[in-house]
């Protein structure tokens, strides 16, 4: 007899159940573990980027709203280079480029960074690996090097050529990925399923 | 089995809401209820409805077997003769199904009968697979049942575990997910789907039935942005695939199905005399027959169906008191069949009709919907069990 059973309740449902896809943040805590998988994306696409010198000069652009301005502005920060001294500063990015961070999340103490001379904030489409399109504000700082001396066309166009470089490394992982879609001088024809959806509603039963 | 009135959680719309259950109020009536919850002894959902789900999911599967061993048999469930070879050889590999609902009357009391199979297109399994769920641990933390309470209720376990059983099979870890446009039922049933695949870790795009593509020279079919589909559950039935423009490419590419083509044998109510048929007098069956003149009118006693319907469309019955019951639909193109009337229990106003699911192979829970008709339809009630 398996008497170390006997006393146990016998369930006849599940212990824990979360959500992946659905209403995520309320699910987790409600079920108490996490997602099981991390989101990754792919088909990345970067459109209609804008360089902006502040906030708010980006509220003036008149594309994004001051919330996302900000949102954008606070990563953008997030995403610059820190250095724990100035000096180790400086010897990355030249003399003079260098400022205390202002508080930002990532951690006590302070910390020090090029100058931040503005930000380019553009839309980011993808597919994520959960099955839905991503579509939201993407971001890159654009601050003072040893190359660009504060330049702000220099700044901007090495901000830029790193999104490229962002968006073609994430789009090489696809490609390969995707090699089966070939092109072809065939074209595709849809809508050959469902023809008489209209009419009936749903199909669940 | 008893009904008991609780009280409600508090602000669960909001957590309705914020879980992506929107369509728990349809067109302004309630979908979701729980104001009451339908209680069963474990000795009731073990022996009475958990046995014999997977016994008669058993009968099922030997169904299948014989209808594919027959030409006659095919045929007369009126599968087209193009689909034949994609119904057997999907059978015979043993490709997997995914899961599937069996209607049950059950009273508490005699014998759980068997109403009818949802084995293409199920749908009411997020709530479930899950809202059910998330209801009975916060209405025991609440305090609004007793805190002992169970229930009858792995679905979603058992999902994800047959969709990472599905993984395995596939060359990679994809599935496709479709359902028709404009319908937020389906599209969210698809969507629960998606989250447990994805949970499995399968990746899960989506794609619109109606967007599905073809393409000369390509082995599959494509999904919206010319991507071959590998693989892709579809909410939407057999028969109408069959008769829709694509429908004669399903046996010429490689595409698999879920559910797998030869669900088309059990997703048609044609399966319920051939179920009789070969296991007269079983407990868990209904009388069913062929009918082979539709226009004569309905003996008291008796229930009509259409081979193919869904919730609760183009039925009629009349009880054994002469008392006359229909509703209305397009299912107005297939044969019918006749099945015994059995009573469904009546708590208060309302009939409550169990809904027991099989993933992959097992019995794994139950859903309980409720309508004031003897048919129950899209518009019924879902409402919560436990087990004490």
């Amino acid at each position: 007899m398996d008497n170390a059973n006997k006393h146990l309740p016998r369930r006849k449902r599940s212990v824990r159940l979360t959500l992946a896809l659905m209403g995520a943040g309320a699910a987790s805590t409600l079920a108490g573990c996490g997602d099981s998988s991390p989101e990754t994306l792919s088909n990345v696409q970067f459109d209609d980027t804008e360089s902006y010198r502040s906030v708010e000069d980006c509220v003036a652009g008149g594309i994004y709203t001051r919330k996302a301005c900000e949102a954008a502005y606070d990563q953008a920060l997030e995403d610059v280079p820190h250095y724990r001294t100035q000096s180790q500063c400086e010897e990355e990015h030249g003399e003079d480029a260098c400022q205390t961070a202002p508080h930002t999340n990532s951690g006590s103490g302070s910390w020090f960074m090029p100058a931040m001379m503005g930000y380019m904030v553009g839309n980011m489409t993808a597919s994520s690996s959960r099955g839905h399109m991503v579509n939201r504000v993407y971001q890159e700082p654009v601050y003072r090097t040893r190359d660009n001396q504060g330049d702000w066309s220099a700044a901007t166009s090495s901000a830029s050529s790193r999104m490229k470089g962002v968006e073609s490394s994430m789009r090489t992982t696809i490609r390969t990925h995707n090699r089966a879609v070939r092109n072809s001088s065939y074209s595709t024809s849809r809508s050959g399923f469902g023809s008489r959806s209209s009419a009936r509603g749903g199909f669940g039963s | 089995m008893l009904k008991i009135p609780v009280r409600e959680r508090k602000a669960w719309k909001e957590l309705a809401k914020d879980l992506g259950f929107h369509f728990h109020t349809i067109d302004g009536e309630a979908y979701w209820k729980e104001e009451a919850y339908y209680q069963f002894t474990l000795r009731q959902v073990e022996e009475d409805i958990e046995a014999p789900t997977e016994e008669l999911h058993e009968m099922c599967m030997e169904a299948v077997e014989r209808v594919c061993r027959s030409d006659a048999l095919l045929d007369k469930l009126c599968v087209p003769e193009f689909m034949w070879e994609s119904v057997r050889s999907s059978w015979w590999s043993g490709q997997p199904q995914l899961y599937g609902r069996m209607d049950l009357a059950y009273d508490g009391k005699g014998k759980a009968k068997l109403l009818e199979l949802n084995y293409d297109t199920p749908t009411s399994i997020y709530e479930a697979g899950f809202f059910q769920w998330v209801w009975l641990e916060q209405a025991m933390e609440q305090g609004l049942i007793p805190w002992q309470a169970d229930q009858f209720n792995s679905i979603q376990e058992k999902l994800i575990g047959a969709f990472a059983h599905i993984g395995q099979r596939l060359a990679t870890p994809e599935m496709h997910f479709s359902s028709i446009k404009d319908h937020v039922e389906d599209r969210a049933t698809v969507e629960y789907l998606q989250d447990c695949a994805i949970q499995a870790g399968v990746d899960a795009p989506f794609v619109y039935i109606e967007d599905i593509g073809l393409r000369e020279g390509e082995r599959h079919f494509l999904d919206h942005e010319d991507k071959p589909i590998q693989a892709i559950f579809k909410l939407y039935p057999w028969e109408e695939m069959a008769d829709d423009e694509f429908g004669s490419q399903v046996p010429k590419r490689d595409t698999h199905w879920f559910e797998p083509p030869w669900k088309t044998i059990l997703s048609n109510k044609g399966i319920l005399p051939l179920l009789w048929e070969w296991n007269e007098g079983h407990p868990n069956l209904l009388p069913a027959y062929f009918d082979d003149d539709p226009r004569q009118s309905l003996k008291s006693g008796w229930v009509r169906k259409p081979f193919f319907s869904r919730e609760g469309s183009n039925i009629e019955l009349v009880t054994p008191g002469g008392e006359r019951e229909s509703v209305a639909g397009p299912y107005t193109d297939s044969p019918h069949i006749l099945q015994a009337y059995h009573p469904m229990p009546r708590f208060g106003e309302e009939h409550a009709l169990i809904g027991s699911w099989v993933v992959g192979d097992r019995a794994c829970g139950i859903g309980i919907r409720e309508d004031k008709g003897r048919i129950t339809k899209d518009t019924s009630c879902f409402v919560p069990h436990i087990i004490l």
